[in-house]
């Protein structure tokens, strides 16, 4: 198993296919600590504000930016491969792969600018 | 003018055997290939050293192996192209199948998935030029470097592979009394190519471009049109097939 994340001295496409497996791992263990995160709602009103007050702080919108970028990659990449699945595009995988890459990292600032509140809402 | 290389060569006695990696340092000119290398430690350093080759040319495909974790034919592969002067090489056997000793595979795995789909010899489906004109008649040289390259034949031991697939697709452009209809399933099945996960290194070491990638999303598009005419009764998958084929006998 080992093969599937040593991308070393490998091309784009067996970066793409470990980075998806990496995001994918970590998207669905992040989907766990959300379930938890919400299970404050049950603690009743104060704790729950308090749960929210927390993930506005830095560190933690900084984890959001963190969580969009694995979530547009992954997305983002998903929507190639299927692409790639009906015989679409396949000469020039790489050219879309960086096209999509290219819009994710625009939408990711985007949103960074937005979460720090550097532009209006 | 020759560059000081050092080579070290993974070693072992097969069958599951501990593997241990020598070094070696050959004074050999940055022109040379990897296997002139390799031919110079054995003829020079270790008769005991075990590795194939034949042709030299890249034409059968028998010296297959990794050169710094990447598949490789040494033949055409000149050291200038891996390496520095004072750089190492690291050679290794072939992923993904059974290692006999050192640098030697067992190629069985692939023939067996060549087998599988009808393992063509000879494709008409290119036009002929000029007489005279030299024909390529079969891209695939039976090397195995794209099966070793492959991540998910890393993890499932009965997936068909680059090299079986892309046979498959040019029996499908040209069958002739292939059964068509069976091969289709079998492509459709389990271990068929539903589980390429689109990594393309299969395509990036392939030294006769076959494009195995390709060929598989090629395959892909066929089953989903030949699934689509199945729901009105129609298309191959729809057509009873002429006799078995075991999916897992790999």
């Amino acid at each position: 198993m080992a093969g599937w994340f040593d991308a070393r001295r490998r091309r784009l496409g067996m970066w793409a296919f470990v980075l998806n497996r990496i995001t994918g791992l970590l998207l669905t263990l992040y989907l766990f600590v959300h379930f938890a995160a919400i299970s404050a709602l049950y603690l009743g009103e104060g704790a729950w504000d308090g749960t929210m007050r927390l993930f506005r702080t830095p560190p933690f919108l900084a984890f959001d930016i963190l969580l969009l970028a694995a979530l547009l990659y992954h997305g983002l990449n998903g929507i190639r491969l299927s692409l790639l699945a009906i015989n679409v595009g396949v000469p020039r995988q790489k050219t879309v792969f960086w096209s999509l890459m290219t819009t994710g990292a625009l939408v990711l600032a985007y949103c960074a600018l937005r979460i720090f509140r550097v532009l209006p809402s | 003018m020759t560059w000081r290389v050092r080579y070290r060569i993974s070693r072992t006695t097969g069958n599951g055997s501990a593997t241990r990696h020598d070094t070696f340092t050959v004074e050999i000119r940055p022109d040379e290939t990897v296997l002139d290398g390799i031919e110079v430690i054995w003829a020079r350093q270790d008769r005991t050293l075990a590795f194939r080759h034949a042709c030299h040319h890249a034409s059968c495909g028998s010296c297959g192996l990794r050169v710094n974790g990447v598949e490789k034919l040494p033949c055409v592969t000149t050291v200038q192209d891996v390496t520095t002067d004072g750089g190492t090489l690291t050679i290794e056997p072939l992923r993904s199948f059974p290692v006999l000793g050192d640098l030697v595979v067992d190629p069985a795995p692939l023939f067996k998935r060549m087998q599988q789909v009808g393992m063509p010899l000879i494709r008409r489906a290119e036009p002929f030029g000029e007489p005279g004109d030299f024909h390529r008649f079969e891209n695939c040289i039976e090397c195995g470097l794209c099966l070793s390259a492959c991540p998910v034949m890393l993890a499932s031991p009965h997936y068909l592979g680059p090299a079986a697939l892309a046979a498959a697709e040019r029996v499908i452009a040209e069958p002739r009394e292939a059964d068509v209809p069976s091969l289709l399933r079998l492509l459709d099945g389990e271990h068929g190519v539903w589980q390429c996960h689109s990594a393309f290194e299969c395509t990036e070491v392939c030294p006769s471009d076959v494009n195995p990638a390709g060929a598989i999303m090629a395959l892909r598009a066929r089953l989903i049109r030949e699934r689509i005419k199945r729901l009105f009764g129609r298309g191959a998958l729809a057509a009873p097939s002429g006799g078995d084929r075991d999916t897992k006998r790999t």
